[in-house]
């Protein structure tokens, strides 16, 4: 004890430049935590949280409310998730990769940038683009296809084509963005090792192969640490919106948070029913933070080094 | 959505202060012996109270809209004594915001808010109960009869105050008199839906636009049905009056014929070319289509009519309207719920809210305030038949917009260029010719129901509301009526419907 206190008072500095930091994270993301006690709650408005009812696990019968559609939702929320985790995060390495090998840094910057811009477009205009080239009536793609001689596909009403579509435009949006990270560890990487190796008469291919591949393995595992953590959310802007919720395009496009979306929006009578919203938050949180930790114990025994924690 | 969640957590940890600062200001709301309020406990009440309040409007911000409130509170001080700030939402964002913001300890002392949520909130413990209170403001309690107090009562409590307006709802069809004349069709001769088939022949054969209907999903309601009175959501009862009321039984609209017949002649208007292709995707009216810029090919739409709808109507078509109505005209929970200012229960000003909602409701110069802005600035006075009307200013909306139908007792508002001298005289007529729902001030409490709800809810705001487009067919396997029904029975219907009726039967009892 007395020696953490001096070490803590050597490094004082040091940790006064993370105390707001720190206080933040606990403002705001441990403190509002406890409202999340509303998910056991009547939530009364006149009591507010912590006098309204508890009524045990009364809001989570809402997630036994999906029916039939429960394997359904389920299988696309994490369906998705694993399709989007993996091909994210195979085009960030290829792509940072790629960055990377370029010699001219000016073109690198250039078309790095471009490459951020769809990540600041909001899913709403992105939902019209893709409308754009998908419609069936002048549609950019139909369009192509009667070049071609073929009769026009009906995007919205045809469900099998929708995991391609709703991938590419995850990764067209995400993939500019998501590769920053890998670039800069790439950045930091000593050139003695590179130049050694290439002394040595290895290619460039093996140079990634071997080098650069090997280096990055800590941050890949931690990233796909954190990412299992949401496992069970989606994005409404992508699954809702872009999709334009049709339901046609349901058996394969609807997830969790876009069903929550379904029965909850409106002016109905259930659009204030906090304890409802909170049940499912609280379902998400549980499976994200239990697959996180198991996860890391994986992690753990393969290659104790790469683990979070 | 996630984003959503987080905030809110964090709201719903400020909401704790609320609840402290709103319990410690509980005390002295104690009602006296009977239950009702003396004069001089409410006036000891007012004196406590600061006597600014906000009240929260559900439509778009305009220019000017500070600008209204300062007049609006520089009145409402001089003739009451309480100050106003008018604060307002657009629609969509109204509907997203109010439950959070009901939830914090912001000031909020009234609202607007309507249908089922409202209901539901009232339940939830978000609103005041004004029957203790309402007594000691006989101006405004004068202006309503009970079937009006009807539709605000829940559980035996008055939760807001409605606006007063067209009592009843009827759905109509407009179309063009031009268009009927130059087929030869008699607007009399249209008596359902179906009949309506004549005139869609007739716009297809102009090349124009058939059925409007919105995309899917965005907008369902009961009240067209001919055939019931809404209970709550797609749960609804026979309007047949030679039924006995305790005969009566409680369906879900989505399992009965009735839906399946409507949505199987829709199916075949859509075949027909009636109602556009992209409908499913798009709506009939879009951002791209050509019947977005001219409105003159436009069809007819299904909607809620309100005495002399028509004369607004054509102004804004350019040419003559005809309604033609296709439902009864009934009062029924939604028509007298459809717009009710509430008062918070966390508001520290309730007796100056009431003496506000009194003034509004009451006094012709706050309520063309509210209603129309500034005169000179938004519109002018003009004489018409020697008649004084209002005409409002070009581009007014964008500088003020407060809706007629949600900015107060719109029977003592002033007459707008157009509309006849007798308007609330045809207004208090439609009102008594009306008949009235079985079901009016009934209000089940579906609340250990949920899950269930939520489940139906979600069938009908995908999978019923794409069916009532037309573009999907009927007895298609995947999406058809039998997997509507069959989706609605798994999420629990059954369970709903049962409650409903058990609790429809013993208020009738009891009534």
């Amino acid at each position: 004890m007395k020696k953490t206190l001096l070490t803590a008072y050597r490094q004082r500095a040091l940790l006064c430049m993370a105390l707001p930091a720190i206080i933040l994270i606990i403002m705001f993301n441990y403190v509002p935590l406890y409202g999340i006690i509303v998910a056991f709650k009547n939530f009364d408005f006149s009591l507010g949280i912590g006098g309204s009812q508890w009524n045990g696990l009364e809001n989570f019968r809402y997630l036994v409310g999906m029916g039939n559609k429960t394997w359904r939702i389920l299988r696309n929320t994490m369906g998705y998730w694993a399709l989007n985790t993996l091909t994210g995060m195979a085009c960030n390495l290829i792509l940072a990769l790629a960055i990377n090998e370029c010699r001219k840094k000016y073109f690198t910057k250039v078309t790095h940038t471009i490459m951020i811009f769809p990540t600041f477009i909001s899913f709403v205009a992105v939902t019209f683009m893709v409308e754009a080239l998908l419609k069936t009536n002048g549609g950019l793609i139909n369009q192509i296809l009667a070049m071609f001689g073929k009769a026009p596909v009906s995007w919205y009403r045809e469900s099998k084509y929708w995991p391609f579509i709703l991938t590419i435009v995850n990764l067209w949006k995400g993939t500019g963005y998501g590769c920053i990270l890998y670039v800069s560890a790439l950045a930091g990487m000593d050139t003695e090792i590179f130049e050694a190796a290439e002394i040595d008469g290895a290619s460039r291919f093996q140079q990634i192969w071997h080098i650069s591949i090997p280096q990055l393995m800590a941050l890949i595992s931690i990233k796909l640490i954190m990412a299992v953590g949401s496992i069970m959310h989606s994005n409404t802007g992508l699954y809702y919106l872009v999709t334009k919720n049709q339901v046609l395009l349901h058996p394969t496009v609807q997830t969790i948070d876009a069903y929550v979306f379904d029965s909850l929006r409106g002016t109905g009578e259930l659009s204030s029913k906090f304890g409802i919203q909170a049940a499912i938050t609280f379902f998400q949180m549980i499976i994200g933070s239990t697959l996180v930790i198991i996860t890391n114990a994986i992690v753990n025994k393969i290659e104790p080094a790469n683990a979070l924690f | 959505m996630n984003k959503r969640f987080g905030k809110l957590s964090i709201l719903a940890a400020l909401s704790l202060s609320a609840v402290l600062i709103a319990t410690g200001c509980g005390g002295n709301k104690e009602n006296a012996d009977n239950g009702k309020k003396t004069a001089e406990q409410v006036a000891a009440e007012f004196e406590k109270e600061s006597k600014s309040i906000r009240v929260f409007f559900g439509d778009t911000k305009g220019t000017d809209n500070d600008e209204v409130s300062e007049a609006v509170s520089k009145l409402s001080k001089e003739k009451i004594g309480v100050e106003v700030e008018m604060v307002f939402f657009g629609a969509g964002e109204y509907a997203q915001k109010m439950p959070k913001l009901m939830a914090t300890n912001e000031q909020m002392d009234i609202g607007f808010d309507s249908g089922d949520a409202f209901v539901s909130r009232a339940r939830d413990g978000a609103y005041y109960d004004l029957s203790a209170d309402l007594d000691q403001y006989p101006k405004l309690r004068e202006l309503f009869g009970d079937e009006f107090l009807g539709g605000v009562t829940i559980d035996g409590g008055i939760y807001g105050i409605p606006t007063l307006k067209e009592m009843a709802e009827t759905w109509v069809i407009y179309i063009d008199q031009e268009t009927l004349d130059r087929h030869n069709i008699k607007a009399s001769s249209i008596k359902t839906i179906a009949d309506a088939e004549v005139i869609l022949e007739a716009l297809k054969s102009e090349g124009r636009l058939g059925f409007n209907i919105g995309k899917a999903g965005e907008h369902v309601s009961f009240g067209r049905n001919p055939e019931y009175d809404t209970i709550t959501g797609p749960f609804v009862i026979s309007n047949d009056d030679s039924i006995a009321p305790e005969k009566k039984e409680v369906v879900n609209y989505y399992e009965t014929d009735d839906f399946r017949e409507y949505v199987e002649l829709l199916h075949s208007w859509y075949e027909k070319g009636y109602i556009s292709e992209d409908v499913l995707e798009n709506g009939t009216i879009t951002y791209t289509n050509k019947f977005n810029t001219d409105k003159s090919l436009r069809g007819i739409s299904y909607i809620s009519y309100a005495p002399l709808n028509e004369v607004l109507t054509s102004k804004g078509a350019g040419k003559e309207m005809t309604p033609i109505p296709l439902t009864p005209t009934t009062i029924s929970n939604v028509s007298t719920r459809g717009s009710v200012y509430c008062i918070y229960k966390k508001s520290n000003n309730v007796q100056s809210s009431l003496r506000f909602l009194q003034l509004w409701n009451t006094d012709k110069e706050v309520n063309t305030l509210i209603k129309f802005g500034i005169e000179g600035k938004h519109y002018n006075f003009i004489e018409e038949d020697g008649v004084k009307k209002v005409k409002k200013v070009d581009g007014a909306s964008s500088m003020y917009l407060n809706q007629n139908w949600r900015s107060g007792n719109v029977l003592i508002s002033q007459l707008e260029a157009g509309e006849p001298a007798d308007k609330y005289e045809q207004y208090k007529k439609y009102n008594k010719n009306a008949r009235t729902s079985v079901v009016l001030g009934f209000t089940p409490d579906l609340s250990s129901l949920d899950a269930e709800l939520a489940g139906c809810n979600a069938v009908v705001s995908t999978k019923a509301a794409a069916l009532l487009t037309g573009a999907i067919d009927p007895n298609d396997k995947e999406n058809g009526v039998d997997a509507v029904v069959k989706e609605m029975k798994q999420a629990g219907s059954a369970k709903i419907i049962t409650e409903i009726q058990k609790q429809y039967l013993s208020w009738i009892k009891n009534k």
